[in-house]
C-alpha cells in the first residue's frame, strides 16, 4: 500500500530547480534513504514531503489522498513527525519537551505522563526525566528529539540528517535502538544521510538526488553492485574516482585514456565513451619495483606518494600519478615498503577491481 | 492554567481602563505656566469643583498658546495676560466674555552689580536702551506668552531689532527655565512678579526696575463663544467666571501666600 | 549637594508619611504605565511574531519601520495623539484628550515599537528550522505562537522592560496629552517639571527619587516573577 507518493513535483529557488520530481511512491513500512550532493534537494524533499514547504507545482499524496484538498495539511501534519539534525528542544525539562507535542495533540495528561515514560525507557534515557535540556550532551539531546518523535507513534518518520552531528560511539548504539523500534512499530521511515553506514543498517531503498531530480531508486545490492553516478561510487566508498575516455573494448575489457596514463578495465564499451571510472582503495596495493610483464594484474601505474594518513589497522596512503589514487595498505606492508612522502612508487590494481559506468 | 492566567490579566486591565474615562461635567481651562507656577490654582480649583460638582482641567501653557487653544475650541475659559492678543480674540469673535480678574506688574531683573547701570532708570524705555547700548546680555521667553509680547512690545517702541543681536537670547521656555538660565549666565530678564517671587529662594537675579503703574500686568478671564465650538461647556466655563470674580475668591488671591513673600503675587481687581 | 540631601530626606518623609497627593500621582503613575505596557507587551509581541513568521515583501520595510518607531521623540507622540483626539480632530467626540487615556494612548505609541523591535529581533534568533520542527510536531498556529513565546520568554520579558522604562521614564507625551492637571493626569515626571518650574527643587528631587525607587521595586517584581517561573 502506497503510503506517500509525489507526482510531478516541482520547486525552484530563482530560475534554478531546487526539486524536479515527476513520480516517488512510498510503500507503508519502507525504509527509505535519500541521498546526494550538498545541495541535490534531500532536505527540500524531506520539507516537501511533510508538507513544511511551499512548493510551486505539484502533489502529494497520502494514503491517496490529495494533502490540501482531501485531508488537510494540519491533518496529515498529526500523523507524521520530523528530526532535523539539530535537536531543536525547547528551554525545559527533557519531561515537558516530550509532553509538550503530545499536548499539542489534545492528549489526556494521565496518557502523556504513561507515553512519555514509556518512550523515555525504550529509548534507554529514563534518567533523564528530569534533567533540563541545556544540561545535555549532544547525543543525549538528539536521543530527546528521537524520542519527541517517536512518541507521537508517527505513520511516516523523517529525519533529514539526524546523526550527522552526533559522536560516532554514541551513534551506533542510538542507531540500533532506532532501527529496532522503527521495524518494531512499522514506521515508514525517510531519511537522508551522508553517511553509508547509517544509511545501510536502517534503510533498504535508495533514492539518490542530483540536482534536484532521481538519478537512481535502488536496493542496497545494486546501489553497491552498480552505482550509478560519482557522489553514489563515493557514497558507497569508492575513494578514487576518475574520468576517462575509451580508447578500445575487446572481449569485455576496455583500454581507457585517464590523463596521460592508461587504465585496464572490465565491461563493454565503445571507443570514445566518456566514463566514470571507480577504484575502491582497499584494492590497490603499492609495491617499490614494477611488476612482472605476466601477471594478472594489468594495471601498474608510476606515481609519488602525497600524503600517508595513519588510520591505526591500516594506512591511507595518497598517489599521484597524474591524478590522485588512493590505497589502503596494511601496517605490516606499510612498514616494509618504508613508504615516505615525495617516495617514488608503483600502484597496482586488477581490471577486475576497476567499476566504471558510462558518465 | 494559561487561560485562568489570561482571565485574570484582562480583570486586573480591565479596572485599569475604567478609571480612565472621565464625565461630561469638565470644564478646559488654558492658562499660563505663570499663573499655574504660582500654586494659586491649586488652591481655588479644588474649592470651587467641592462646590459645584464640576472637574476642571487646567492646561497650563504661554499665553499665545492659551489663547491658539481659544481659537481651535480646545478650551472653554482662558485665563490669560496679553492684552493684545486677547482683544484681537474678542474682535474676531471667538470670544464672548472678558473680565479682569487680578493684576501683578513686570519687573526687569538682573545681575547684583548690574553691568548696564540700568538701576534708578527713570522709565523702562531708558532701562532697555542701556541694555542694549551696553550690549549685555538679555534673556528673552521667546515663546509669544504675554511677558515675552511686552518685551517685545518696548524694544519695537525703541526701534530696536534684537532678532540679530548677539546679547540677545530666545529661551523658548516658561518664565521659571528663562529666569534660571538668567540667573545662570547673569543676564536681565523681564519677568513677572508672581513668578519671580515664588522662585526668589533660588535665584542671584535681583530686580533692578519696577513700575507698579506703567507695567501692569493684567490677568483677564475669557469664556470662549460657545456658538462657534458646540463641545463647548458653556455652562461650566460661566459659572468658573463668576465664581473667580467673587468676593470669597478676591480675599483668596489677595491674601494668596502674603505670609511668605511680605508682598502679594497678586492683587484682585 | 545639600539639596540633594534635602531631597532625599524630603522624599522619605513624603513616602513614609503618605503624603496624599504624593501617593496619588505614584498610583496613577503605576496606573497609566502599567496599562500602557501591557498593552503595547500584547500588540508589540504579536506584531513581532506575525512580521517574522510571515516573512512578507514587505517585512524589511515593516521592520525598518519600527526601528525608526524606536526613536519616535515622546513630544511627537504626544503632538499626533494631541491633534487626532483635539476636539477638532478626527476622533475629537471621543473627548479622551486630557484624561489618562489619552496618555495611555501616547505611551502605547512610545512603547510598542520599543517592545515590538526587541522581541522580532528575539525572535529572529531562534534557529532557522525551529519553527518548521515545531509545525512539523504538529504544533498549530496558536500552540506555535505560545512555543515560541515561552522559548525566548528571557528576551521578551527585557522587551516588556524596556517598554515599561520608555513610558515611566516619558514626560513630553505625558505633559501634551495629558495636561499635567493635578489629581487627575499629573504624574510623577510630570509633577518634577512642574516642581522644578516652582522652584520647589527639593521636591522635584524628591519625586525623581521616588520615581527611582517605583522603577526599581517593579523591576524588582519582574525580576522574581520571572525567577519563579524559571
Amino acid at each position: 500500500m502506497k503510503i506517500i507518493s509525489v507526482s510531478a513535483l516541482r520547486f525552484f529557488s530563482g530560475k534554478r530547480h531546487v526539486l524536479n520530481i515527476d513520480e516517488l511512491s512510498i510503500y507503508k513500512g519502507e525504509r527509505v534513504c535519500v541521498i546526494g550532493e550538498n545541495g541535490a534537494g534531500k532536505t527540500s524533499l524531506i520539507l516537501a514531503m511533510s508538507g513544511l514547504l511551499n512548493f510551486e507545482e505539484g502533489d502529494i499524496f497520502f494514503y491517496d489522498k490529495k494533502i490540501g484538498k482531501d485531508i488537510s495539511k494540519s491533518h496529515y501534519l498529526k500523523r507524521i513527525a520530523i528530526v532535523f539534525q539539530d535537536p531543536l528542544l525547547v528551554n525545559d525539562s527533557v519531561y515537558n519537551n516530550i509532553a509538550m507535542v503530545l499536548r499539542f495533540r489534545k492528549i489526556s495528561n494521565n496518557q502523556i505522563k504513561e507515553r512519555v515514560n514509556n518512550v523515555l525507557s525504550r529509548l534507554k534515557i529514563e534518567h533523564l526525566l528530569n534533567r533540563n535540556v541545556n544540561s545535555l550532551s549532544g547525543g543525549e539531546a538528539q536521543r530527546v528529539n528521537l524520542a519527541r518523535a517517536i512518541v507521537l507513534e508517527p505513520e511516516i518518520l523523517f529525519m533529514d540528517e539526524p546523526f550527522s552531528a552526533i559522536d560516532s560511539s554514541y551513534k551506533d548504539n542510538l542507531i540500533s535502538d532506532l532501527s529496532e523500534i522503527i521495524r518494531e512499530k512499522n514506521i515508514t521511515l525517510i531519511l537522508s544521510t551522508h553517511d553509508r553506514y547509517e544509511a545501510f543498517r536502517i534503510c533498504e531503498r535508495f533514492i539518490v538526488l542530483e540536482k534536484g531530480q532521481i538519478v537512481s531508486d535502488t536496493d542496497q545490492e545494486l546501489l553497491l553492485s552498480s552505482p550509478c553516478n560519482e557522489f553514489s561510487a563515493s557514497f558507497i566508498g569508492y575513494e578514487t574516482i576518475l574520468n576517462g575516455i575509451v580508447e578500445s573494448c575487446e572481449e569485455g575489457t576496455y583500454i581507457a585514456k585517464v590523463g596521460n596514463n592508461k587504465i585496464f578495465g572490465v565491461g563493454e564499451f565503445k571507443g570514445g565513451d566518456r566514463l566514470i571510472i571507480c577504484i575502491n582503495p582497499e584494492n590497490v596495493a603499492l609495491s617499490v619495483k614494477p611488476i612482472k610483464e605476466d601477471s594478472s594484474i594489468r594495471n601498474c601505474l608510476k606515481g609519488v606518494v602525497t600524503e600517508i594518513n595513519n588510520l591505526g589497522y591500516y594506512f591511507r596512503v595518497k598517489v599521484n600519478c597524474g591524478f590522485e589514487i588512493v590505497s589502503n595498505i596494511t601496517k605490516k606492508s606499510f612498514d616494509e615498503l618504508k613508504i615516505e612522502k615525495n617516495s617514488p612508487i608503483y600502484v597496482e590494481f586488477k581490471a577486475v577491481s576497476v567499476h566504471s559506468f558510462k558518465k | 492554567m494559561i487561560i485562568k492566567k489570561f482571565v485574570l490579566v484582562s480583570l486586573i486591565f480591565s479596572a485599569l481602563l475604567m478609571g480612565c474615562f472621565s464625565g461630561n461635567k469638565t470644564v478646559i481651562l488654558a492658562t499660563t505656566t505663570s499663573v499655574e507656577n504660582s500654586g494659586i490654582l491649586d488652591e481655588l480649583i479644588p474649592l470651587f469643583e467641592r462646590d459645584t460638582g464640576y472637574k476642571v482641567k487646567v492646561i497650563s501653557v504661554g499665553s499665545g498658546q492659551a489663547i491658539m487653544m481659544g481659537r481651535r475650541g480646545e478650551a472653554d475659559i482662558l485665563l490669560a495676560h496679553s492684552e493684545k492678543d486677547e482683544e484681537s480674540f474678542m474682535k474676531d469673535g471667538f470670544g464672548i466674555e472678558r473680565k479682569p480678574m487680578m493684576y501683578n506688574d513686570f519687573l526687569l531683573v538682573g545681575p547684583y552689580d548690574d553691568p548696564a547701570g540700568i538701576k534708578n532708570s527713570a522709565d523702562i524705555l531708558s532701562a532697555f536702551r542701556k541694555i542694549a547700548h551696553k550690549e549685555t546680555l538679555f534673556i528673552s521667553r521667546g515663546d509669544n506668552s504675554g511677558t515675552h509680547l511686552k518685551e517685545l512690545e518696548v524694544w519695537k517702541h525703541l526701534n530696536i531689532d534684537v532678532s540679530k543681536k548677539r546679547w540677545y537670547h530666545e529661551t523658548g521656555l516658561g518664565m521659571g527655565e528663562t529666569l534660571n538660565i538668567a540667573d545662570e549666565k547673569n543676564g536681565y530678564a523681564l519677568t513677572d512678579r508672581a513668578t519671580y517671587l515664588t522662585l526668589k529662594k533660588n535665584l542671584k537675579l535681583i530686580p533692578l526696575f519696577e513700575d507698579r503703574k506703567n507695567l501692569k500686568n493684567p490677568y483677564h478671564i475669557i469664556i470662549v463663544n460657545p456658538d462657534k465650538f458646540k463641545k463647548m461647556n458653556y455652562e461650566g466655563a460661566r459659572a468658573l467666571t463668576n465664581f473667580f470674580i467673587s468676593e470669597d475668591v478676591k480675599k483668596i488671591i489677595r491674601n494668596f501666600r502674603q505670609g511668605q513673600y511680605q508682598e502679594p503675587l497678586f492683587i484682585p481687581f | 549637594m545639600e539639596v540633594l540631601f534635602k531631597a532625599v530626606k524630603n522624599a522619605l518623609f513624603l513616602l513614609f508619611t503618605f503624603d496624599r497627593d504624593v501617593y496619588e500621582i505614584i498610583f496613577l503613575t503605576i496606573k497609566v504605565c502599567l496599562t500602557s505596557t501591557i498593552i503595547s507587551a500584547v500588540l508589540g509581541i504579536t506584531t513581532a511574531y506575525l512580521v517574522s513568521v510571515k516573512k512578507t515583501r514587505q517585512s524589511s520595510l515593516l521592520i525598518t519601520s519600527i526601528n525608526t518607531g524606536m526613536a519616535i521623540p515622546p513630544v511627537l507622540a504626544g503632538l499626533i495623539i494631541t491633534v487626532i483626539f483635539w476636539r477638532s480632530g478626527i476622533f475629537g467626540h471621543f473627548e479622551i484628550l486630557y484624561t489618562p487615556l489619552a496618555m495611555i494612548i501616547a505611551q502605547v505609541l512610545i512603547a510598542y515599537p520599543v517592545v515590538t523591535a526587541i522581541s522580532l529581533s528575539a525572535i529572529n534568533s531562534l534557529p532557522e528550522k525551529f519553527i518548521i520542527q515545531m509545525i512539523g510536531l504538529g504544533a498549530n498556529k496558536i500552540q506555535l505562537f505560545f512555543v515560541v513565546i515561552r522559548e525566548l520568554k528571557g528576551q521578551i520579558f527585557c522587551a516588556i522592560v524596556a517598554g515599561f522604562g520608555s513610558v515611566i521614564s516619558e514626560v513630553g507625551a505625558s505633559m501634551m496629552v495629558g495636561g499635567n492637571i493635578k489629581g487627575y493626569t499629573r504624574v510623577i515626571t510630570t509633577a518634577t517639571v512642574t516642581e522644578t518650574s516652582r522652584g520647589n527643587l527639593e521636591l522635584a528631587f524628591a519625586y525623581g527619587i521616588i520615581l527611582l525607587l517605583m522603577t526599581f521595586v517593579i523591576n524588582l517584581l519582574f525580576v522574581r516573577f520571572q525567577q519563579r517561573k524559571k
